[in-house]
């Protein structure tokens, strides 16, 4: 299971792939000021990253993976911390 | 080097040599409507083809070519000589693609640039034609400041904010020491998501990667507006890796990304000093580029007429240069020898002196004659380019009509051959002449021997190994079967057996069909599988081999078989069978109801197979070049298809036999040996006649009682019978006949018509005094 949804957030893990952006999208459209965790996640698609940008989707969690850690954080801004 | 690797050098060849025929044919008539389609479809088809290999550069400059032909064809651009130097060029490089293929070579950086620059100047010759729709989005320009650093831009200052304190540090830490860290600005196409491209994934993997960023092209527009799938993210990376490294890592989008050097210092210092490795080298090349213009610009000052005005100066000052030049050279060594040969000429007040020196300290080859001024390097390489085009090729490649004529000649000369014993025989017999018998035997064997090695020679230009069409499965088992989400393992064996090209050719499409069958049809889902005790991955079997002058092509999986039941009822249901039919057919008569036409037991029509027109055109194919097919099934264990198909009309040995007073043919491959026993030697096993030969217990079947002859097998004078031992399948067989005779080539005519169906023949063939041979099928006969 590589996205789920639970209250306002959104857990990825693993390789999050390119045709995961379709459901991503759709749930971000119904679920305004949401949160996501990276935490498990070793690679996600760009297609996606865009997706979770335009909605303004905050970082709860970013992934274990040091480097892809690295990666994310130029892309979104620091999240304040609150769980 | 593989066949398909090998046809396509020599097709793509062969339409690089049409396109610049048709290009130049174009500028003596450029409105030829005709020739500027055909000159498309040639690129076009050029460009597809180069898709089936990891080809980017070829594939680029094709794209760019054909895009501009296209623009040409639709009249929006009229064909120029500018347009038709510029498509030569692309093809003269793309040809030098195709001969680094051929090297195994890996194209250089240098080639990929190539690539770039001229698929750049095909599209702006297209000028406003038609916008580059993949043009490279502009590539943030590093503020007005021009500064380079080993021959690439600096990275903006802002952009290196970007980066931790520390790696900053590093960077510019580094780039004091002489090596650079790179700088790499990504961005990708927006399309290229639809191209399978994942730009994160390719920059995660940058060589020597310190640190890694992306950015935003562009603020988002909200939800419902949004494209996902349109990149607008950009990726910036720091690395230690060279910019060669980096352009072969990005070698199939080298126009999307932009290298920056790190500058040593806030306040960048002076390129030289920090040139690095890489550089150095592309520096020293500049260097000895420059020292030979200079010497060719002496060899030209010296060479002018001694007569001319001013000599001394003219000795004095190519003295000078020369001097300089040892000593950039670092052969200061040299430099006494060179004074010498200055005084030697001004007293002599001749150049040739130092002409001499010239030619003896700097030995430049013929390539750097005085009158011929250096030509650049780059314009150069490119005649010689051209020039080394003619005479490359090791392929001829022939128009098939003219290998089929040469075939058909040398199989009436193979009968007309055989009727030389036989007027030995009359020379003997009828007339006495021993002397001449002997005579024309001895020419009959010479004939024998050339005609063969001719025949073999001629079968070798058409055969063809199977492995031309087995190449494809490995990739197509691969993708299919993970569309199926199933599990299997294909096994491929005996793909050098070799075959004649039309039948090889013929096998193509119908294997591909048959596969496709098994796949989708035959194999279980892992599951299933795994629920039947059987291993998770399906196994799927694909073997040629060699049965005497057949080719036979096994294609089995073990998987859920073919239910007879099922298959006759659903052709029932079809109507392709009445209910009588139903009642009395056969599981195995019912299994070869598949290869009727109309016959698909899929439940759904998939994108694979299942649209009812697969395994009657299989079978329709194979008919078509004579061949056969054959079908077996154990339901829940799997299905074997037997192709059979002939290995050539070509010419086969037989061994003719006689029994009952007739002539038979023995196909000479099946022949083990011929042997004379007693017929005490035969002893009875139950029903079965045998023999001990060599050894070893080998049935013996009388041929008379094989094709239904009431007569039993005769005895020569000595009461010793004729034993021909063959070998069928992995065993042997002796067949008992009356007597031997000699072996023959023959042309194998198959029966047709009402004939056809008399399995127990292969053929018949004329034999050299006229009579006819018929030619047994060894395995029908004793299956």
């Amino acid at each position: 299971m590589t996205m789920q949804f639970k209250d306002k957030k959104v857990i990825l893990s693993g390789v999050v792939s390119v045709e995961d952006a379709e459901t991503l999208l759709q749930w971000l459209q119904n679920h305004s000021f949401a949160r996501v965790v990276f935490s498990d996640c070793t690679h996600v698609h760009p297609a996606n990253l865009q997706v979770l940008r335009a909605a303004g989707v905050s970082v709860s969690a970013w992934p274990q993976d040091h480097a892809l850690a690295k990666w994310l954080r130029s892309l979104f801004p620091e999240a304040e911390k609150i769980d | 080097m593989n066949a398909l690797t090998e046809q396509f050098l020599a097709e793509s060849r062969e339409a690089l040599d049409e396109i610049a025929q048709k290009l130049l044919a174009l500028e003596e008539t450029p409105d030829d409507a005709d020739m500027l389609t055909q000159l498309f479809r040639l690129v076009h088809t050029l460009k597809g083809n180069c898709g089936l290999f990891d080809l980017p550069e070829m594939a680029r400059v094709l794209h760019a070519g054909e895009d501009l032909m296209s623009a040409v064809r639709n009249g929006e651009l009229a064909f120029s000589q500018g347009i038709a130097d510029q498509l030569l060029d692309a093809m003269d490089f793309v040809r030098i693609l195709c001969d680094e293929m051929e090297a195994d070579r890996q194209p250089t950086p240098d080639m990929i640039n190539e690539a770039l620059g001229l698929a750049s100047a095909l599209r702006s010759a297209l000028g406003g034609v038609q916008r580059d729709r993949n043009a490279a989005p502009a590539t943030g320009s590093p503020g007005t400041s021009v500064t380079t650093v080993a021959g690439h831009p600096c990275v903006p200052s802002d952009w290196l904010a970007r980066l931790p304190a520390s790696v900053q540090a590093d960077a510019v830490q580094a780039a004091a020491e002489g090596s650079p860290w790179f700088w790499l600005h990504y961005t990708p196409a927006e399309e290229c998501f639809f191209q399978g491209d994942d730009p994160l994934h390719q920059a995660r993997l940058t060589p020597g990667l310190v640190w890694g960023g992306m950015s935003e092209r562009a603020p988002w527009p909200t939800l419902d507006l949004l494209d996902a799938y349109r990149c607008q993210l950009n990726f910036d990376v720091l690395t230690r890796a060279s910019a060669e490294e980096l352009l072969s890592h990005f070698r199939y989008v080298p126009d999307q990304i932009t290298v920056y050097a790190v500058a040593p210092a806030p306040l960048p210092l002076p390129a030289v000093e920090t040139a690095s490795a890489s550089e150095s080298t592309a520096a020293a090349a500049r260097a000895a580029q420059a020292l030979h213009d200079v010497l060719v610009a002496q060899h030209e000052i010296l060479a002018l007429p001694d007569q001319l005005q001013g000599l001394d100066g003219r000795l004095e000052a190519t003295r000078l240069t020369l001097e300089r030049c040892l000593l950039a050279a670092q052969r200061a060594a040299d430099v006494p020898g060179l004074a010498h040969a200055a005084m030697q000429a001004r007293q002599n007040q001749s150049a040739a002196p130092l002409a001499k020196w010239l030619a003896f300290s700097f030995p430049m080859g013929d390539a750097v004659v005085p009158a011929a001024p250096a030509s650049g390097p780059d314009a150069g390489s490119r005649s010689a380019r051209r020039n080394d085009d003619a005479g490359n090729s090791k392929t001829l490649r022939v128009e098939q009509d003219k290998i089929d004529r040469l075939m058909n000649l040398i199989g009436e000369m193979v009968v007309a051959r055989n009727a030389l014993p036989y007027l030995a025989s009359r020379a003997e017999t009828v007339y006495g002449e021993r002397e001449l018998a002997r005579e024309i035997k001895s020419q009959h064997a010479v004939i024998h021997r050339i005609s063969e090695e001719m025949q073999d020679a001629i079968m070798q230009i058409r055969m063809m190994p199977v492995s031309f069409i087995f190449q494809r499965f490995p990739r197509l088992v691969r993708d299919t079967s993970r569309r199926l989400g199933k599990e299997v393992q294909l096994l491929l064996e005996g793909e050098d057996t070799a075959a004649d090209k039309n039948v090889i050719e013929s096998l193509g499409d119908p294997l591909v069909h048959i596969v496709r069958n098994s796949l989708d049809h035959g194999l279980e889902a892992p599951d299933v599988r795994q629920a039947l005790g059987k291993s998770r991955s399906g196994l799927l079997k694909i073997a040629a081999r060699q049965d005497a002058d057949r080719v036979l092509i096994e294609i089995s999986d073990d998987g859920r078989g073919i239910d007879p039941e099922v298959v006759k009822r659903k052709a029932y249901q079809k109507g392709l069978i009445d209910e009588a039919t139903l009642a009395r057919m056969s599981d195995e008569e019912a299994i070869h109801l598949i290869f009727l036409p109309g016959f698909s037991t899929a439940e759904a029509v998939s994108d694979l197979s299942g649209r009812g027109v697969g395994m009657d055109v299989v079978r329709t194919a194979i008919e078509r070049v004579n061949g056969t097919i054959h079908l077996r099934s154990v339901k829940g264990q799997g299905t074997v298809i037997q192709l059979s198909l002939p290995l050539s009309m070509a010419v086969s040995t037989v061994m003719t036999v006689e029994t009952d007073g007739q002539k038979f043919g023995v196909p000479m491959n099946l022949v083990e040996e011929t042997m004379r026993i007693p017929r005490s030697a035969l002893r009875g096993i139950k029903q079965q006649l045998t023999a001990v030969v060599r050894g070893r217990v080998v049935p013996l079947r009388s041929l008379n009682r094989l094709l239904g002859l009431a007569s039993e097998p005769m005895t020569n004078e000595d009461d010793l019978l004729a034993v021909l031992v063959l070998r069928i399948g992995a065993g042997l067989v002796g067949i008992l006949v009356d007597d031997f005779h000699q072996t023959t080539d023959i042309i194998l005519k198959p029966m047709t018509g009402v004939l056809g169906n008399l399995r127990g023949y292969s053929g018949s063939a004329l034999m050299g005094d006229g009579s006819v041979l018929m030619v047994l099928n060894m395995g029908e006969i004793l299956a």
